[in-house]
């Protein structure tokens, strides 16, 4: 896989030098409202195939990255080309070969599943009625009923219908499970699977859902405040995540900001837990030195090792989670 | 695309139907209270701004729904450029506005032309179109709102003024109409882009918007000056709280237009005759004439008079009335176009009863009238009586169905004010004479009447400002206040008193040379906001109602340019204002190129200029980063070291 990622100054020399052009591409990639700084130097390339799952906390940037992909936000500095293509400059051949599935499932309303479908179809030559029925069939949806009369699960499964049925090249998904139930979100998530993956289909994947995530994604891009944290396999990133459980309490003593790679501190059945990134091979030594005796490892879920990752700036020296920071 | 557009007629539809369903039946109601197709001025301008607020609603609505983040990238995100996605939202509207604004009412015309007795002129079919045209420049205007990125947008409103203007002749007020719409379609789709949160780009988009933004700030600052110089001057005066009772007559030094402007007919009187004058006997004469002045009768003729005339196949467009009602028969008769007759309708059963040209009523088709019997050109009519042309006056006597040409004026001459009645004595004026007539006269029907007095006006009848007439002893005393247009200097303000003997003889009497109460950068106020629009404005004006009086000609701006201090001070604000501009652009960030652009557009704009890039950019795309933040330092982030994706 490759990877790429930095938040120093874009050089082409970081890029590729061969294989396949990138799905996408962004070098120095900065976007800024007002005072706020959405995204800061962002430079990645995804290459072509695969689920690539974005994740990061709120206002890490993910929703500014897929708008700015998507051309209806400029960059302030930077470049962004998505197929190819300049995304501010995308044009409508190339839009076409781009998929979109929104978390708010935006649909016009006032449709009929019908008439939004012949709508859709009449916009994209490579549509594919056979996938759309497939995938609407999961939803069992009424071609007369109206899209305002579809339950939050069935406007998502419509969606995600409409998105595959028309080919794309790079399908966008920004968040399609959230609020779903666990049927809805089984069905959007099968057919993401099995109807969606592709080999020359690329699917670009926004959730806060870590079991998804491990479930479909292929590719890893961790996001916070707007910068590029890491771009890896989920394995690779869940391998340098580790958890060591003490035998009781870490002593009121000892100093917390001292344990290398600390992410998180949790109490469980009286004993702390501790979750650190690229841990030593002799952490527990480490811990022993530093007034923590009798650490030993414990398996740590993927779920659990992002959110630790990503809320590791919520630790307190104390302990305590403190309020997230913000630009 | 025709998907699109089917979408959204779709989305539209039985909100449209129910709206055009309710258009349908108020205009039937309407039909049945007064005559649909001569209509008052306050009904049809009414009617326009309610098809005016339909098309703004629908604009403001359908595209500012659509910008909503999640809709915006589905409508956006399509094999589709953003001009055809674009041009399918607003064919959608317009279409929409055509079922409900336009199809009614050519439905009611074409009901009322073939189903009722009611005459239907060709002109009344375009009617429906011309008030699509307003309802679609609004609606263009609330796409261009809704999709703006400034707030300033709604300013470029301006422009749908020019509809309402009402001053080209017939079917020729299309072409400011497509003009405006044109325009307002060019800026709603340089608005609509993918990135909304960027502001117009384009140097053509820029100038489309930024002229339009501009001239209504030019506008806005003009009445700030001019409010802020009237409540610092009567504050001056009189102190805080002294304005409401501030009397600007009293302000005024005698002796200036503006102190004549305010006094009531008879202290205006009073004034001409007190101008100074070395000649004792004429003096003498002013004294005896200000004598009689208190028990004379006093009338002031309407101020401008008739300054348009009506065109054959104009739309019903007009500010005059152009029918006649019969009190004792309860007949309306409304003027007709392409017959050139008034058609009479019963009002009690809405029966036709017949034609009235210049022989009387003719009862029976249209055809049965002589053409000779026709009106030679659109008349107006005092709306029971009379009825008059441009050097005509006919006087309409429904007792013995007759219409008696009562005075007709020499060749050349355009009628201005019809008629005027004090209690013993009646006047007209035309745009070279004032003419007196004996009420007895005009009381013996039939008879054509003379003037029993001609008093030729001191100056061109768009020069006059007020016309007052005093009957004395032994004739008549007249004023006339001469400058309509002296406050920019460009004529001569003087007020001119003649005394008429009942023979017909006529002198002046008194010749006073009017000062102005404002000083001049009070009066230029304009100019010196920005030369550039006050030109543009009085060059619009003049092309726009090239029938208005009021109008000032291009030679009267050339010869009287403003004085040399408003020069100086309007090059003064228009360097401010680029120097400003300048500095504003480098402030906001922009590229060397459109900075020098804006700062040139400021030099030649003026004050506006200034305010319209204020208006048009933003300061948040400068990218000056934020401070560090203060207060509880996180834990330092953990290097992913080894990993390609990790910090460097």
């Amino acid at each position: 896989m490759t990877l790429i990622a930095t938040r120093t100054a874009p050089s082409p020399a970081l890029l590729p030098a061969a294989g396949p052009e990138p799905v996408i591409e962004t070098i120095g990639l900065t976007k800024r409202f007002g005072p706020k700084l959405a995204l800061n130097q962002l430079t990645l390339a995804v290459p072509r195939g695969g689920i690539h799952a974005v994740v990061g906390s709120n206002g890490a940037g993910k929703s500014t990255l897929f708008r700015l992909l998507l051309g209806v936000a400029t960059p302030s500095l930077g470049q962004c080309r998505v197929l190819g293509v300049d995304s501010g400059r995308l044009d409508p051949a190339t839009r076409g070969r781009i998929g979109l599935v929104t978390e708010e499932h935006t649909l016009p309303g006032w449709m009929t599943v019908a008439r939004l479908a012949a709508m859709q179809r009449s916009l994209y030559p490579s549509w594919s009625e056979a996938t759309f029925r497939e995938v609407a069939g999961h939803f069992h949806l009424h071609s007369g009923q109206k899209v305002s009369q579809l339950s939050r699960g069935e406007r998502a499964g419509f969606t995600v219908a409409l998105a595959l049925a028309q080919g794309p090249e790079l399908l966008i998904l920004d968040e399609p499970t959230l609020g779903l139930d666990v049927v809805a979100k089984q069905a959007v998530l099968e057919s993401l699977l099995f109807a969606g993956r592709r080999e020359d289909r690329t699917l670009l994947y926004c959730s806060h859902q870590m079991d998804e995530i491990e479930r479909l994604a292929d590719g890893l891009i961790v996001l916070e405040r707007g910068e590029l944290v890491s771009h890896s396999t989920p394995e690779s990133f869940w391998g340098r995540i580790g958890c060591w459980v003490v035998a009781g309490l870490v002593p009121p003593e000892v100093v917390v900001e001292a344990i290398p790679g600390l992410l998180q501190r949790r109490v469980v059945d009286g004993r702390e837990q501790l979750v650190v990134l690229d841990p030593d091979p002799d952490f527990g030594r480490c811990l022993e030195r530093l007034g923590v005796p009798g650490a030993t490892p414990l398996p740590i879920g993927f779920d659990r090792a992002v959110n630790a990752f990503l809320t590791r700036n919520h630790l307190s020296p104390d302990g305590a989670v403190a309020a997230p920071r913000s630009h | 695309m025709r998907a699109l557009i089917a979408s959204e007629l779709i989305r539209y539809r039985p909100l449209a139907v129910g709206v055009a369903l309710a258009h349908l039946v108020v205009l039937r109601l309407a039909a049945t209270l007064s005559p649909l197709f001569a209509p008052d001025l306050a009904k049809l301008g009414l009617a326009l701004l309610v098809y005016a607020a339909l098309g703004l609603a629908l604009g403001l609505f359908q595209l500012g729904s659509a910008r909503r983040p999640g809709q915006w990238t589905f409508l956006i995100h399509r094999p589709l450029s953003p001009g055809r996605i674009f041009g399918a939202l607003t064919a959608a509207g317009l279409l929409l506005l055509a079922g409900v604004v336009a199809l009614p009412l050519l439905a009611m015309t074409l009901w009322f032309d073939l189903a009722t007795p009611q005459w239907v002129d060709g002109r009344h079919y375009p009617l429906g179109l011309y008030a699509w045209g307003i309802a679609a420049g609004c609606y263009l205007l609330g796409a261009f709102v809704a999709l703006a990125r400034s707030r300033a947008a709604f300013l470029a409103g301006v422009l749908v003024l020019f509809f309402l203007t009402r001053e080209a002749p017939g079917l020729s007020v299309f072409v400011p109409l497509l003009l405006v719409l044109a325009w307002l379609g060019l800026l709603a789709r340089a608005a609509f882009k993918p990135d909304l949160g960027t502001p117009l780009s384009r140097p053509g988009a820029v100038v489309a918007s930024a002229l339009p933004i501009g001239y209504a700030l030019f506008r806005g600052c003009a009445a700030a000056v001019l409010v802020a110089s009237s409540l610092g001057t009567s504050v001056a005066e009189k102190g805080i709280g002294g304005f409401s009772s501030f009397a600007w007559n009293d302000y005024f030094p005698a002796g200036t237009k503006d102190h004549v402007d305010y006094l009531d007919e008879r202290s205006a009187l009073e004034h001409g005759l007190a101008a100074a004058d070395a000649d004792p006997a004429l003096a003498e004469r002013r004294r005896h004439l200000r004598a009689q002045l208190p028990l004379a009768s006093v009338l002031e003729l309407p101020p401008r008079g008739i300054e348009r005339w009506a065109e054959r196949h104009q739309l019903m467009l007009g500010d005059g009335r152009h029918d006649l009602y019969d009190d004792e028969t309860g007949v309306r008769w409304s003027f007709q176009h392409a017959p050139m007759l008034f058609q009479g309708l019963d009002g009690r059963t809405g029966e036709a009863v017949g034609w009235l040209g210049l022989a009387g009523p003719v009862p029976g088709p249209v055809a049965s009238v002589p053409a000779g019997q026709r009106f030679p050109e659109v008349p107006y009519t005092d709306g029971e009586r009379l009825v008059f042309t441009r050097n005509k006056i006919w006087q309409v006597d429904f007792t013995r169905a007759a219409v008696d040409l009562r005075f007709e004026l020499p060749p050349g001459e355009t009628l201005r004010t019809p008629v005027a009645a004090a209690e013993t004595f009646v006047v007209a004026a035309s745009d070279r004479t004032l003419y007196f007539f004996e009420p007895r006269d005009l009381k013996r029907p039939g008879v054509r009447v003379e003037p029993s007095v001609r008093v030729a006006l001191p100056a061109e009848a768009r020069h006059i400002a007020r016309t007052l007439v005093a009957e004395l002893v032994d004739g008549y005393l007249v004023t006339f206040v001469l400058g309509r247009q002296s406050e920019q200097d460009r004529h001569r303000a003087e007020q001119v008193v003649v005394e008429v003997g009942f023979d017909g003889r006529h002198e002046v009497v008194a010749r006073r040379p009017l000062g102005q109460g404002f000083p001049a950068w009070h009066r230029h106020r304009g100019f010196w906001l920005s030369p550039f629009f006050q030109t543009a404005h009085d060059l619009a004006w003049t092309a726009i109602a090239p029938r208005r009086d009021a109008r000032v000609t291009l030679g009267e701006m050339a010869a009287n340019p403003p004085p040399s201090g408003v020069l100086a001070l309007a090059g003064l604000v228009a360097l401010v204002s680029a120097a400003g501009t300048g500095w504003a652009a480098k402030r906001r960030g922009l590229a060397p190129r459109q900075r020098l652009a804006w700062t040139a557009g400021a030099l030649l704009l003026g004050l506006p200029g200034l305010l319209a890039f204020l208006a048009l950019t933003a300061k948040d795309e400068a990218l000056d980063l934020p401070a560090p933040e203060k207060g509880r330092r996180p834990l330092a982030m953990p290097r992913l070291a080894g990993e390609q994706g990790g910090r460097a």
